[in-house]
């Protein structure tokens, strides 16, 4: 008898019951025992799950006999849900023919249902809207259903409405993903043509491939070959996904799976290449393939300079599984050796910093995130510039770009005001917009993408209270007047602390960062001054008084317990400081001026 | 064994004043009968063949109870040690209590140094303290000591007193000075939570001077006092040459052994083992009366606690530590970059492998002793 495919991801607002909906799925299909199940399945890494995102994609195949009789195999293809990661996202969506959109029966639609709805049509998925939490006391299933018609544009007659907590409709949902979700096309006998939509490392095994068969049959031992890196492997294991990694023989279009070849690094391999055959090569390869390019770069580098072997171990680590980290070694007269690292956007930066501290117990600090600029010099030569430290002195050049990125938001028209405003204070431009739908809008414009990159994603939300969704792509480079501000403490300029920015930025900027370092940096037994300034131009300033003393007038009666005590506590806190020049500076004044509301 | 110090907490004081945060309530009769006995059999408990070399009777106010009783204490204490040997006897007292055998009485029992909290000269100064005695009782008491015997003396004074400014300050050890105290103890007032001094202050009811006037004081108090020819010894200790160094205090920051009795009181062994007392008194009494130790806690000192003691503490006082013997008893060295930076700004200076703060240094002791943690 043969078996029905069914390829299909999960989309949805957060907090909407994506994960619990996939562990009530993995429970009804069989596919997890009670045994093993935990909450939470696909979500592996602490972060993911505290944080309540998805970094990595992962896949799970159930098996399923429908009413009809029929044995069906689904493949659920879980996404990471961040802008910064919408190329991975779409290379999963890629992956599928339908998508269940989750909305929360009380919150109903949301803005990131919108967004996610949008790019399941772009990819001509079939979306099945799924109404969850109707066991809620608040649910109000009509109210959510009417904006499923009206606001998202879907057929009410499609939806399922569930309870991911109690079971209930679970089983008419496996119903209506096998009839309504259409089975992958492709032919078994044309060359092989697999997409590679993720890739995660094992210690034990190297990296485990996950792919999906557009056309062709892969086989174990089949040797493969990478068609953007020309790369070739032996395939020595293919397989599904359970709920741990079941070996096959071969998978063939259609089908989603993983192979290990005894590749080493995720580096190695790229999400969204195509898998062929080396001996009967397709001809050409699948759409979308992109380089991973780096948005966002910073500078690591260790509180304590013995730490620098664990972060370089650390950063090696992360990188087996995360082929969109770059870096390279750096060292700074202020913070001494490190890494310069590129990253694919704000969250995935913090994301790196969160793992390393916590996964690899480093105290860290790290420089301003900046974005890649074009430099022309006098000399008619042009330089990339992705850190402050090597930006030319200024008497060199010519003129200098910067990226900039179309951007669109969608939100309800209520918050049109703040939005707006907030585009035109980070240097907004070309700005338009329309309604979508009733009572809601969808502003786009273009924005220099280092205005972007630094906390706009956070402003964007508070302001639109998380109804707006946000979404960019690249629109090239153009001229801007371009100045670096260093920030002096103690007449010493503090290299982590350099920024590029935009000359009318400049001064808001080194005035808030002084303010911070003030706020931030204990007072020493010398004045401090703190100052901002672009060249020899002093444009803030802020002072730290002397401490006149410290030590405590008596010792009470003996009690030299509590005084020693309280000195421990500040010993601890020395370790997360960083000298420069004679200043200890805490590691968290860093990230106050990196972090600082404006 | 080692010499040691000995220590009696007496919780007791006719009031309390408005700064203070210590182990004390007001005089209760029944309460007191029974901390009598209570400490009797502590001292038999922890003394026992102890070699005592100093004996500080501190509180509240130790001279609340009379010298009568204070009599059979030192009869207690000559019976299980030999209390010969014992060549400092401090008792601190309170100008505003009138004795009923005089001052005297005290010194007949055998104290032969007596500590008077004098505080303030100024009448507003001693009412915002919540003080019970007047500026002249402060000085009758000393000349009362006098003339009963008591050639070693010591007075406190506080500054940084909410309406004290730098003229009264100078007034205040114009007058000690004056009295010509062996010892003259000036500590900036500290605010602690849970005081109504600290809460007035908190409330903007009474204003603390600015802790730039504080440092002014501080060092107004080193050129008068060491002008008139005291040793400044410990951050907030002078005395009238090394012979009147309060012996028993030193104890603390030399890491000397000494034994607290009385409720809250620390003891330390010499090495590595801190102890204290329940701060209970009602307890205190209560576990003393069955027999059993009034001790609640104890710490045992890693090596790096003994290195930041012996840093933090040495840095307070005119012995400063020395390297050499950090690095023998501890195995560590300081950080030398640090070092170099205090020694730079004034703050120490190096005789030999000792490291001596200056005047100046021993404002930044604690921030030092960080520093110098390698």
């Amino acid at each position: 008898m043969s078996v029905q495919i069914r390829n299909f991801c999960i989309i949805a607002h957060i907090d909407h019951g994506k994960s619990t909906l996939a562990d009530r799925l993995l429970q009804a299909t069989e596919t997890v025992s009670k045994r093993e199940f935990h909450n939470l399945m696909l979500d592996t890494m602490d972060i993911e799950r505290e944080r309540g995102i998805t970094i990595k994609s992962t896949a799970v195949t159930m098996d399923y006999t429908s009413k009809d009789g029929k044995l069906n195999e689904l493949n659920l293809i879980d996404t990471p849900g961040h802008v910064d990661f919408s190329y991975e996202v779409s290379r999963a969506l890629a992956s599928c023919e339908g998508a269940l959109l989750v909305i929360d029966a009380a919150q109903g639609v949301e803005a990131q249902t919108l967004a996610n709805l949008y790019k399941a049509m772009e990819h001509e998925l079939v979306i099945i809207p799924v109404i969850n939490k109707i066991d809620l006391p608040s649910a109000s299933i009509l109210e959510v259903m009417g904006e499923i018609e009206d606001e998202l544009g879907l057929e009410v007659d499609d939806t399922v409405c569930v309870s991911a907590k109690t079971g209930e409709g679970i089983d008419e949902l496996l119903e209506a993903i096998v009839e309504k979700i259409p089975p992958p096309e492709g032919d078994p006998d044309q060359p092989l043509r697999a997409m590679v939509f993720d890739s995660i490392y094992d210690p034990y095994r190297g990296v485990v491939v996950y792919f999906r068969v557009e056309s062709g049959i892969l086989r174990k031992g089949d040797e493969v070959l990478l068609m953007s890196t020309g790369c070739r492997h032996t395939v020595e294991e293919v397989g599904r996904f359970r709920i741990s990694r079941e070996p096959c023989r071969s998978l063939r279009a259609g089908e989603v799976g993983y192979l290990i070849a005894g590749i080493k690094s995720v580096a190695d391999i790229r999400s969204g290449d195509t898998i062929t055959l080396a001996e009967t090569p397709a001809e050409s390869p699948l759409d979308g393939y992109e380089e991973a390019k780096s948005v966002v770069f910073s500078s690591i580098f260790p509180v304590s300079s013995e730490d620098y072997e664990d972060l370089s171990s650390g950063l090696e680590r992360l990188k087996l599984n995360d082929a969109s980290l770059k870096f390279e070694k750096v060292s700074s007269p202020g913070l001494g050796f490190g890494f310069r690292c590129g990253f694919l956007g704000l969250l995935h930066l913090e994301v790196v910093q969160e793992r390393l501290e916590r996964e690899f117990g480093l105290s860290l600090v790290l420089t301003a995130p900046t974005v890649l600029y074009h430099v022309a010099l006098s000399n008619g030569e042009t330089v990339n510039v992705d850190n402050p430290i090597l930006y030319p002195d200024p008497a060199s050049i010519d003129f200098a770009e910067e990226p900039f990125i179309h951007i669109s938001i969608i939100m309800p028209d209520k918050y049109i005001g703040p939005v707006t405003q907030l585009i035109l204070d980070r240097r907004g431009d070309n700005y338009s917009n329309t309604y979508v739908g009733r009572n809601r809008v969808e502003i786009k414009a273009d924005l220099p993408l280092g205005e972007v990159v630094y906390d706009f994603y956070d402003k964007l939300k508070s302001v639109t209270q998380g109804y707006g969704s946000f979404d960019y792509e690249p629109c090239g480079y153009r001229r801007s007047d371009l100045v670096k501000v260093d920030i002096l403490v103690n007449h010493e300029p503090v290299d982590a602390l350099s920024m590029l920015v935009h000359r009318d930025r400049a001064r808001p900027w080194a005035v808030g960062a002084c303010k911070s370092l003030r706020e931030e940096i204990p007072r020493q037994q010398f004045k401090i001054p703190i100052q901002g300034a672009i060249g020899g131009q002093i444009i803030a300033r802020e002072t730290i008084t002397a401490l006149r003393k410290d030590v405590t007038a008596k010792c009470y009666g003996g009690d030299i317990t509590r005084k020693r005590k309280l000195l421990d506590k500040q010993k601890e806190g020395k370790k997360r400081m960083k000298m420069v020049g004679q200043v200890a500076i805490p590691q968290k004044a860093f990230l106050a001026v990196l972090r600082r509301e404006d | 064994m080692k010499p040691a110090g000995l220590y009696v907490h007496v919780p007791f004081c006719l009031k309390k004043c408005s700064y203070c945060s210590f182990c004390s309530i007001e005089h209760d009769p029944g309460m007191e009968t029974g901390y009598r006995a209570a400490v009797l059999s502590e001292l038999k408990q922890k003394t026992r063949g102890a070699d005592l070399r100093t004996f500080y009777a501190g509180g509240g106010t130790p001279s609340l109870l009379p010298p009568e009783y204070w009599r059979t204490f030192l009869n207690e204490l000559g019976s299980i040690a030999d209390i010969n040997a014992i060549n400092e006897l401090t008792i601190e007292t309170n100008p505003g209590i009138v004795l009923p055998e005089g001052i005297q009485g005290l010194r007949q029992v055998g104290f032969n140094r007596l500590s008077i909290g004098i505080q303030s000269f100024s009448p507003e100064e001693l009412k915002v303290l919540g003080r019970i005695h007047s500026p002249d009782q402060a000085s009758e008491a000393l000349i009362e000591a006098r003339s009963a015997g008591f050639d070693n003396i010591g007075i406190d004074l506080i500054y940084g007193i909410p309406g004290q400014d730098l003229h009264r300050w100078e007034n205040n050890l114009k007058a000690a000075v004056q009295l010509m105290p062996e010892h003259i103890s000036c500590y900036e007032l500290s605010l602690e939570p849970g005081t109504p001094l600290h809460d007035a202050v908190a409330g903007g009811e009474v204003i603390k001077p600015k802790e730039e006037i504080c440092i002014e004081m501080y060092f107004l108090a080193h050129s008068i006092l060491t002008d008139a020819g005291y040793l400044h010894y410990e951050v907030s200790n002078y005395a009238l040459g090394t012979d009147f160094i309060s012996k028993h205090n030193t104890s603390y920051w030399d890491r000397t052994p000494y034994f607290g009795l009385g409720p809250s009181a620390h003891s330390f062994n010499g090495g590595f083992v801190r102890s204290w007392n329940t701060s209970d008194i009602s307890n205190y009494i209560t576990i003393l009366s069955l027999g059993n130790s009034p001790i609640v806690n104890s710490e045992s000192l890693s090596v790096d606690d003994m290195v930041m003691e012996m840093l933090m503490l040495g840095l307070r006082w005119q012995l400063g530590f020395d390297m050499e013997h950090l690095l023998e008893a501890t195995g560590h060295t300081v950080n030398a970059e640090h070092l170099d930076r205090m020694i730079a700004a004034g703050r120490v200076t190096l005789d030999g492998s000792s490291v001596i703060p200056t005047a100046l240094g021993m404002l930044y002791a604690d921030g030092d002793a960080v520093g110098l943690i390698n």
